[in-house]
């Protein structure tokens, strides 16, 4: 008995283990066609892209006339709107009252009715051209609001912090970026100077062409070598990126800071 | 990271605005009157400067100096290395110099009518030269030499060092460390020496060894027949301690215990044999302590002991089975880096060199260890496991700005395995053991991995590598 009981246990072990096996390789099998064959679309980060709130709607804002006039008219369509919906109001009252006359007086003389469909027919037409008057002002509306819409913005602030706005500001921005990048290609420092703390501030001028008008250090970092380098590295940016019309006075007068460190 | 953007700091005037765009300005924000643009410039392109380097002149008689040019090729040779590796200059090829300086003295025109000119150096380009003679008497060296800024025309430094015949290279080291000193007012690093253990004595035997960084003078100091490993100097560079694998006359078994060897005076001392390993030596920063690993039958913790070896105090007392191995105290001796797997893998973490705030400081990795301080206490390097191999990494002492250092591959295509960093005590420089050539040999690199040379040129094997301080 027990021996075949034994027997028998084996037996179902043996089985138990076939399935346990079919079942691991079911699973595997499952996972690599999986892994295979319907592999997950891969997630793609992209760049984040950069918004200015600020910036992007000054430059809109250039082209269009200046933000409180457009503010104006905007306030003045708004009014029109509450008096509209008062002609419908009309409409469904001089429908409703003409239906019950019919109704009523079966019986009545056809100069009534004939009056009674003219007044219709003008009340129709009046209901019709107070519709077309109401649709009008509607699509007028939502055209002045896309308008708007396209026109104001929040940005449209001046942002704390900055006195200039707008082109002025896109335009230094952009000025700025230009002088920044074409003189850091031109400084280069030599390999025992660097991670020193070291900073010189120079002030340039620079004429309508970009030509540097004067370079003087205003705060030297009292290492000699590398305030020379820095004003080497101004003499090799000469001339600098044209200066835009609107700053080559300041710029040829007052100049500007350059601040090295590093 | 820094964007262009926010380097350019615009700093606006009011008159430029208003000049511009009045309607556009609202008198509330009226700029600061007076304030200019400024643009802020950082990171300059790195250039390592033109140098001029004519041979040096001897000076003396020739007939009674044989021998001569040997001595002069020497402080020429060592000179000439030390500089290159410092990673700041070219040198100008002798072939493109205007002058000859065979006919020049050592000092510039106007002062000395038959001096040199500073015009015939500028014109190629050379923005330092250093001129130097040399002569002997007897045994005698004497070195005088004068380092110029070509580019403004003065004087660096100038000095004459003296000294016997055999120590020429000493004499050029204490130069350039003069006049890195000078150029920079920090000190260079090239009177430094270096312990490890090696194989290089051959058979299974591995010594301990110290050598000048540069791999040279190279000396024995044990003679254990076994395998001495993890040899540390003292903050004073006079002392080493180190693990060796000794017999035990008593039990005739094996242990790891910690000798103490005292260079000047060739004392050897046994200060360490507590049962399991007495390893991992590192000396306090005030050199009166030892740091050391004991495992005492259980799992590895860091002790600290005097050199008479004595316990003074536990400093780890980890989670039950990890192990706390591999104490390196930072240079102030404040703190502790160490590495443990009380987190799982084993990982660099760094506590209160009283073993209080342990802090984790290797996140990324599955096993990163051997942790080494830069002079200036601001970074950490260490080895990090990767796939299947170590690599050097450095990043600062709190973990972030994570750097590679190595990353390069035998010559059988498989990625080598660099470990064991230490940071050179000027700290311009990195040590470490790689064997990418089939070996392992000790280079050093810059602290971003640029400017990797190879110290040791053999087939042999070195490890763990110790800087010390320049040795006067």
């Amino acid at each position: 008995m027990s021996l075949v009981s034994k027997l028998d246990s084996n037996k179902q072990f043996k089985r138990y283990v076939q399935y346990s096996v079919a079942a691991h390789v079911a699973v595997f099998l499952f996972f690599t066609v999986k892994t295979a064959f319907f592999t997950e679309e891969p997630i793609i980060f992209e760049q984040a892209v950069r918004v200015d709130m600020v910036a992007l709607p000054d430059k809109v804002m250039s082209e269009l006339p200046p933000a409180p006039q457009s503010a104006a008219p905007e306030k003045k369509p708004e009014p029109p709107k509450p008096p509209t919906p008062q002609p419908q109001q009309e409409k469904v009252t001089a429908k409703k009252e003409p239906l019950p006359k019919k109704t009523t007086d079966p019986d009545a003389i056809n100069l009534d009715k004939t009056k009674n469909k003219q007044k219709d027919a003008l009340a129709k037409l009046k209901q019709m051209e107070a519709l077309a008057a109401i649709e009008e002002q509607i699509e007028n509306d939502k055209k002045k609001k896309a308008q708007e819409a396209v026109r104001s913005y929040k940005g449209n602030v001046l942002s704390a912090g900055t006195a200039l706005t707008g082109v002025n500001k896109m335009q230094a921005d952009n000025y700025l970026s230009e002088v920044f990048s074409h003189v850091k290609l031109n400084w280069s420092l030599p390999e025992y100077l660097r991670k020193r703390n070291l900073q010189t501030t120079v002030n340039i001028r620079v004429d309508a062409s970009g030509l540097v008008l004067s370079k003087d250090i205003v705060k030297s970092s009292g290492n000699p070598v590398f305030d020379d380098g820095v004003l080497a590295a101004v003499e090799r940016s000469s001339p600098f990126p044209r200066p835009p019309e609107k700053f080559e006075k300041i710029f040829a007068v007052q100049g500007f800071l350059f601040r090295f460190s590093e | 990271m820094k964007s262009l953007i926010a380097v350019v700091t615009i700093v606006l005037s009011l008159q430029l605005s208003l000049s511009a765009h009045a309607q556009s300005v609202s008198s509330e924000n009226a700029g600061t009157p007076g304030a200019q643009v400024q643009i802020d410039i950082n990171q300059a392109k790195a250039k390592k400067s033109l140098i001029a380097f004519p041979p040096l002149q001897f000076v003396g008689v020739v007939a009674a100096n044989k021998g001569f040019e040997a001595v002069g090729a020497e402080l020429f040779r060592v000179i000439f290395n030390n500089l290159s590796v410092s990673g700041y200059f070219q040198f100008i090829n002798q072939n493109a110099f205007l002058e000859d300086t065979t006919k020049t003295s050592l000092r510039p025109k106007p002062a000395d009518a038959n001096g040199f000119s500073f015009e015939s150096w500028k014109q190629i380009g050379s923005e330092f030269l250093i001129r130097g003679n040399f002569s002997l008497s007897g045994n005698d060296l004497t070195f005088e030499v004068y380092a110029y800024s070509v580019s403004r025309g003065t004087l660096l430094m100038g000095k004459k060092y003296k000294g016997t015949k055999n120590a020429a290279r000493r004499i050029a080291h204490t130069f350039s460390n003069d006049f890195l000193k000078a150029l920079t007012g920090l000190e260079g690093m090239y009177l430094s020496r270096v312990v490890y253990s090696s194989d290089r004595g051959g058979g299974k035997f591995k010594e301990i060894y110290l050598m000048d960084w540069d791999g040279e003078n190279v000396e024995k100091i044990t003679n254990h027949k076994s395998v001495a490993i993890s040899p540390a100097w003292s903050p004073d560079a006079t002392k080493v301690a180190y693990t060796a694998f000794v017999k035990r006359a008593k039990t005739g078994s094996r242990n790891a215990d910690m000798f103490l060897y005292d260079i000047p005076s060739g004392k050897r001392s046994l200060i360490s044999y507590r049962q399991g390993i007495n390893s991992g030596a590192a000396f306090a920063a005030d050199g009166k302590t030892i740091f050391l690993t004991l495992s005492q039958g259980g799992s590895p913790d860091i002790y600290q002991m005097s050199f008479e070896g004595t316990l003074v105090r536990r400093i780890t007392n980890g989670p039950r089975g990890s192990m706390n191995v591999e104490p390196a105290p930072s240079p102030d001796g404040s703190k502790m880096a160490f590495s443990s797997d009380r987190s799982g893998n084993p990982m660099v973490f760094v506590m209160n060199s009283d073993g209080s705030n342990v802090q984790r400081r290797t996140i990324a990795g599955k096993y990163n260890a051997t942790p080494a301080w830069s002079p200036d206490g601001k970074k950490i390097a260490f080895a990090g496991w990767e796939s299947d191999h170590f690599d050097i990494f450095v990043m600062d002492a709190d973990g972030s700005n994570m750097v590679r250092i190595t990353s390069a591959k035998k010559p059988n295509g498989k990625w080598a395995r660099n470990e064991d960093p230490v940071f050179s005590p000027d700290g311009r420089l990195l040590m470490y053991t790689s064997d990418r050539t089939g070996s392992s040999q000790l280079y050093i690199s810059n602290l971003d991995g640029s400017e990797e040379r190879r110290i040791t040129n053999d087939n042999h094997n070195y490890f763990k590598p110790k800087w010390s301080k320049n040795i006067e």
